[in-house]
């Protein structure tokens, strides 16, 4: 018996957040993620902006070419994060087999849910009238008997469309479309495939397996199994998948930014924040990455594995300060930083080698840090450096006081 | 269209119903406004702290931002959106 998988996705989902919190927005050309002075890039363009060829990934000052009438508004990840728990809450009420695997994505496994409902449809109308009612937002639906087959079928008909593609209506529904059209055919594997004569989804799933192999590997095997049909059709669900392999943040200024010192405090919080994301996971972490991106979009990256595993912003920030001053250009302007770590592993595997580490005063320091923002919020505390950089939006709006700790880079630095 | 960040303490008159809070009228700058439509609704945390953010329209085209924390009890106009 096949699968029944869902494959759900929310429609324009950041501009409809915005839409829905403002009226006014609705029916006009939105970009969200970035200023009307061209700044950043475009997380989500509204259907309307779409029109124009703008589209996610596009930096602002090219989006506001092709759209000049298009209105701005910078991203709000607290009501974009709130909306997207809420859509889990209602997805968990139909089945505990969702992956989540965006903000604004899931797939669902839907196979012993279905038999309780008169169609495959009026379940998929159930969940979507549902999340229209109660988060005030839109989703696509797709239904096939492969994740690939959902997805594909999910942008098929957007927005607030659903499309079944039964195994039976595999070849009638896919046959026709394009090969770029289903997810894993990028570019480079699209000019293969044409320059072997195949255009088509139809055309790929009856094509000599033997030369797919000898052109594209196992890759090739892989893609027509898709093409028929076929696939990977097992749901993972989000508390079963492995622990996360890096955490990064990074930060896009909103000038351009010479002043090295800026950049360090901003890269200070940056250290910062992967630090604490890593203690709540109970993580700790070996390699450190750093990039810079300047002006004019060219963007450099360099490593450092460490000689030991840190979870401390301290050391996050040291490693990083290391990194930045060997790969930093003072001459050209930063326009964007960004502190990655990687390697990580459960803090419980390492401790035997912190216990003879002498850095318990700076443990105590940081727990209490932790403490004062788990009761008062992250904004409230945190080091002096990071007030070198833009002052954060939220903490500003809020009208908080920013308290600080002394703690000299170049302290950290000679330790 | 514009934003005013405002901040400012507000009066309001909501309703508690099954886990569910609803403004239904505030007083701001001494004159009471009577909410027409919620528009949308989200959480924020911030340390303890849980913030009901409210985005809701009166009698006019402008959206009002409300926020109700859940510790001090407090409500706060967050935010008026004209229409330019």
């Amino acid at each position: 018996m096949s699968k029944t998988i869902f494959h759900l996705d929310l429609d324009q989902f950041f501009a409809a957040v915005e839409m829905r919190d403002n009226p006014n927005l609705r029916g006009k050309p939105l970009l969200v993620g970035g200023t009307s002075s061209g700044r950043g890039v475009v997380t989500t363009a509204s259907y309307e902006a779409r029109k124009f060829g703008v589209h996610s990934g596009m930096p602002m000052h090219e989006a506001l070419q092709r759209c000049p009438q298009a209105i701005c508004v910078r991203s709000d990840s607290s009501r974009y994060v709130d909306a997207s728990q809420r859509v889990r809450d209602i997805l968990i009420d139909y089945t505990d087999k969702v992956e989540f695997i965006s903000i604004d994505e899931a797939a669902l496994d839907m196979t012993d849910v279905v038999w309780h409902w008169p169609s495959v449809s009026a379940l998929a109308f159930e969940i979507q009238s549902r999340i229209e009612r109660e988060v005030g937002i839109t989703a696509s639906i797709g239904a096939g008997a492969s994740r690939c087959v959902a997805k594909l079928a999910s942008g098929m008909r957007k927005p607030k469309g659903f499309v079944h593609i039964p195994p039976s209506k595999v070849a009638e529904i896919m046959g026709p479309l394009a090969v770029q059209e289903m997810n894993g055919v990028g570019p480079a594997t699209r000019h293969v495939l044409n320059g072997l004569g195949i255009r088509t989804l139809g055309e790929l799933a009856i094509y000599p397996t033997d030369v797919l192999r000898n052109k594209l590997g196992s890759r090739g095997p892989e893609l027509q199994l898709l093409a028929r049909g076929g696939g990977n059709s097992t749901i993972q669900r989000s508390e079963d998948l492995p622990a996360e392999k890096s955490m990064s943040h990074e930060t896009t200024f909103f000038e351009n930014q010479t002043n090295t010192d800026a950049i360090l405090g901003r890269m200070m919080l940056l250290s910062e924040k992967v630090a604490r994301r890593m203690r709540i996971a109970h993580l700790t972490g070996r390699v450190v990455t750093v990039k810079i991106r300047y002006k004019g979009f060219e963007t450099v990256h360099q490593q450092k594995r460490l000689a030991r595993f840190v979870h401390m912003e301290t050391d996050v920030f040291a490693a990083a300060k290391m990194i930045f001053e060997q790969i930093y250009d003072p001459s050209r302007p930063v326009r964007l930083i960004g502190v990655d770590i990687s390697q990580l592993v459960p803090m419980g595997r390492v401790l035997q080698e912190e216990l003879f580490t002498p850095q318990q005063d700076r443990d105590s320091l940081t727990h209490a840090c932790d403490d004062i923002k788990e009761r008062y919020g992250n904004n409230v505390i945190g080091y002096a450096g990071h007030m070198l950089g833009p002052k954060d939006s939220y903490s500003a709006r809020r009208g908080r006081e920013f308290g600080s700790i002394s703690f000299r880079y170049a302290g950290m630095n000679g330790r | 269209m514009s934003d005013t960040e405002l901040l400012d303490p507000i009066e309001v008159i909501a309703l508690f119903q099954q886990g569910k809070l609803t403004p239904i009228k505030f007083r701001w700058r001494e004159r009471v406004y009577k909410v027409f439509r919620i528009n949308g609704t989200w959480r924020q945390r911030d340390g303890t702290a849980l913030y009901h953010y409210f985005s809701v329209c009166c009698d006019g085209p402008e959206v009002y931002e409300l926020s109700f924390n859940n510790e001090s009890q407090a409500w706060t106009m967050e935010r008026l959106r004209h229409q330019t």
